[in-house]
């Protein structure tokens, strides 16, 4: 070092012990700005979700670093088996507990899982013991369908299309881009599964526990070679997607103008709003959120924004499809709300994202139809799917379930929610050979809203009529009384 | 989150306020500039900021210079702090160096802190304030150089008076 040098730094040091002898009153950390600043100050448009989800990721990629259990980890070396994890085990995820993300909580989605059909729902998902997962996307696609088509313990209410009885194999995976191509090796070309429903079930699973993995969003399924597809009666000729065989009749509006709008209660010093609970069946997600005033009392909601989106599904915690919303953010609060992250991987919900205060991200596993209603005027709902037969685009009924028995000559009471025009929906109940045995309409609780109605009401269902009847509920075409987003409630009446 | 806030906070912010003090020489102006850069960060996500002190420092620095543009009393300021009590022939010439780093251009004064009070290395200085790293040396040397002047005549100053 040079003498100069040497010289500033004995000044340097000179100032740096006198700066450190400045006398401070220093504010305590309770009442720092810090201590009462929201997790993220947010208004419409200026809060990039993504941002802050792709800071939650890292917090928890760090912390779960940090609190690393140095056993129980899968090794590097282990040849890539896998098992289904039994129902009642500890691998078994039929019912996850959510994960709260102060313990050692994942980083991400568990994307070893596989898929099962049901009876007329959307499958389910199920996680497999892995001793390796292998570093490229081919092998752990490979790596899936192989414990699916070798799969013996299966969650409840589920079944496969796939026994041990069946012999198919695998010839090769590839990736492009988006899609994934998979040749199976089929003897004779016999899949060895008879019936349409089985059929069905299994192109479902092998579509859906294909596209597990990131960055894949749509399945070409080839046999013996590139050749096409042949399930019993079922020919297989065209890339397919989750939406193609989830059994929905439409699948859920996306973008930001095609989601659903509110003008709620501005006049409160919000500080958003808190989720009361999320659940998922395997069919329909509910989401249940209260608005919050600015001591954290309940309050009447904001307005709101809900809208689904695709998501980059490479990202650790991101499904196919976000579903977002956001309440109007109306200053003069502080909820002391945290960011947070909770990861359910209970089909089809995978994680909810929190700001903390305003914004919330539901990450989905596909583009299922949803909906979005306000039970009370501190309340919303989103919900999204829900049994097939019983959700179209515009109407879902949650009682009765298909399939339910009710009574000739009795009331039955119907709940669910709708959007059709002015709050008025059509039903009508079929006898087995489709004769129309009963009919009337009744009103949803709101009309010409984005946001659904809901109803809860009884019908009288015709007497001396019994047997398998079906019962639909339907909007009337405003321009010719055609019947619009028609849902079909099979229903045994004795 | 919030427990790792308290300790970056509690770590930080003592350092953080003197060194804005020493740039800005105004109390309230330091204070309230570090409670902003703290404020900042959190917005940001402590995950996203790869050297915090570094970065509550330059946040903190640019924080108390606008605030320093908004109200020109700097001197007066500094002359209301109370003289250190503490001792020998020390606390006057600690008196003298903060003053002296008072007279210093701004952007001086704010890389004379970062390097001899956070410790920063050059590299990080060119990081942080945006400035060559070629040139950081040469400015760092110029500032103390400055500050070895006005503090000699300080002293002599002093020593007349006496």
């Amino acid at each position: 070092m040079t003498d100069e040098r040497r010289d500033d730094e004995i000044v340097g040091r000179a100032l740096s012990r006198a700066i450190e002898t400045i006398d401070l009153n220093q504010t305590p950390y309770e009442r720092s700005r810090l201590a009462t600043a929201p997790a993220r100050r947010s208004i419409f448009g200026l809060w990039q979700v993504a941002t802050a989800a792709a800071a939650i990721v890292l917090a928890l990629a760090i912390g779960s670093w940090l609190t690393r259990p140095t056993d129980g980890q899968p090794g590097v070396a282990a040849s890539p088996t896998a098992s289904v994890g039994a129902p009642t085990g500890p691998a078994a995820t039929a019912t996850p507990t959510p994960s709260p993300i102060s313990s050692p909580a994942p980083t991400g989605l568990d994307h070893q899982r596989i898929y099962f059909a049901r009876d007329s729902q959307p499958p389910i998902s199920a996680h497999i013991d892995s001793t390796a997962i292998p570093p490229a996307p081919e092998p752990r696609i490979q790596l899936r369908l192989s414990s699916l088509l070798s799969a013996t313990q299966l969650p409840p209410g589920s079944f496969s299309a796939f026994s041990s009885r069946t012999t198919i194999g695998l010839n090769s995976v590839r990736v492009n881009g988006e899609t994934a191509t998979v040749d199976f090796r089929v003897n004779g070309g016999d899949w060895g599964i008879r019936g349409s429903a089985q059929s069905l079930a299994a192109v479902q699973q092998l579509v859906y526990t294909a596209t597990e993995e990131p960055g894949i969003r749509r399945v070409v399924l080839t046999q013996n070679g590139g050749n096409k597809v042949t399930i019993d009666q079922l020919v297989v000729d065209k890339p397919l997607a989750r939406e193609d065989m989830f059994g929905y009749s439409s699948t859920g509006a996306l973008g930001k103008d095609r989601g659903i709008t509110w003008g709620g209660d501005d006049s409160v010093a919000h500080v958003g709003a808190r989720l009361l609970s999320a659940t998922s069946d395997g069919s329909r997600v509910v989401i249940k959120l209260e608005g919050r005033g600015p001591n954290g009392q309940a309050a009447k909601l904001p307005s709101f924004a809900a809208w689904l989106e695709q998501s980059d599904d490479q990202a650790l915690t991101n499904g196919k499809y976000g579903l977002y919303v956001e309440l109007q953010w109306n200053g003069g609060g502080n909820s002391n709300g945290a960011a947070d992250l909770t990861i359910y991987d209970q089909t089809p919900l995978r994680t909810v994202t929190t700001n903390g205060n305003n914004v919330f991200r539901i990450e989905l596993d596909d583009s299922r139809p949803w909906r979005a209603y306000v039970p009370s005027p501190s309340q919303l709902v989103i919900e999204i799917g829900g049994d097939p037969r019983a959700t179209s685009d515009r109407i879902a009924v949650t009682a009765p379930k298909p399939g339910d028995i009710a009574n000739s000559g009795a009331d039955l009471t119907l709940t669910g929610s709708a959007r059709v025009f002015e709050a008025n929906v059509v039903w009508r109940v079929l006898d087995s050979t489709g004769k129309v045995v009963a009919n009337g309409h009744f009103l949803t609780s709101l009309g010409s809203s984005a946001v659904w109605g809901t109803f809860n009401t009884k019908i009288a269902m015709p007497a001396n009529v019994r047997g398998n009847l079906t019962l639909e509920l339907f909007e009337a075409s405003p321009k010719d009384g055609s019947a619009q987003g028609v849902v079909q409630i099979p229903l045994a009446v004795r | 989150m919030t427990d790792r806030w308290r300790e970056v906070y509690e770590r930080e912010y003592p350092r953080l306020v003197r060194a804005l003090l020493a740039i800005g020489r105004d109390p309230a102006a330091a204070e309230d500039a570090a409670q902003e850069a703290f404020v900042k960060a959190h917005r940001i996500g402590l995950e996203n900021i790869e050297k915090l002190p570094g970065w509550l420092l330059v946040v903190g620095t640019r924080e108390v210079f606008r605030k320093a543009k908004r109200a020109r009393r700097e001197a007066d300021l500094w002359a209301s702090l109370p003289p250190r009590e503490d001792g020998f022939d020390t606390s006057a010439d600690r008196v003298d160096l903060l003053a002296a780093l008072g007279e210093l251009p701004e952007r001086q004064r704010a890389i004379v802190v970062a390097r001899y009070y956070y410790g920063l290395s050059y590299d990080e200085i060119a990081d942080h304030f945006e400035i060559k790293s070629g040139t950081v040396g040469a400015t760092l040397h110029q500032a103390i150089e400055r500050l070895r002047q006005i503090q000699l005549a300080g002293r002599l100053a002093r020593g007349a008076m006496r």
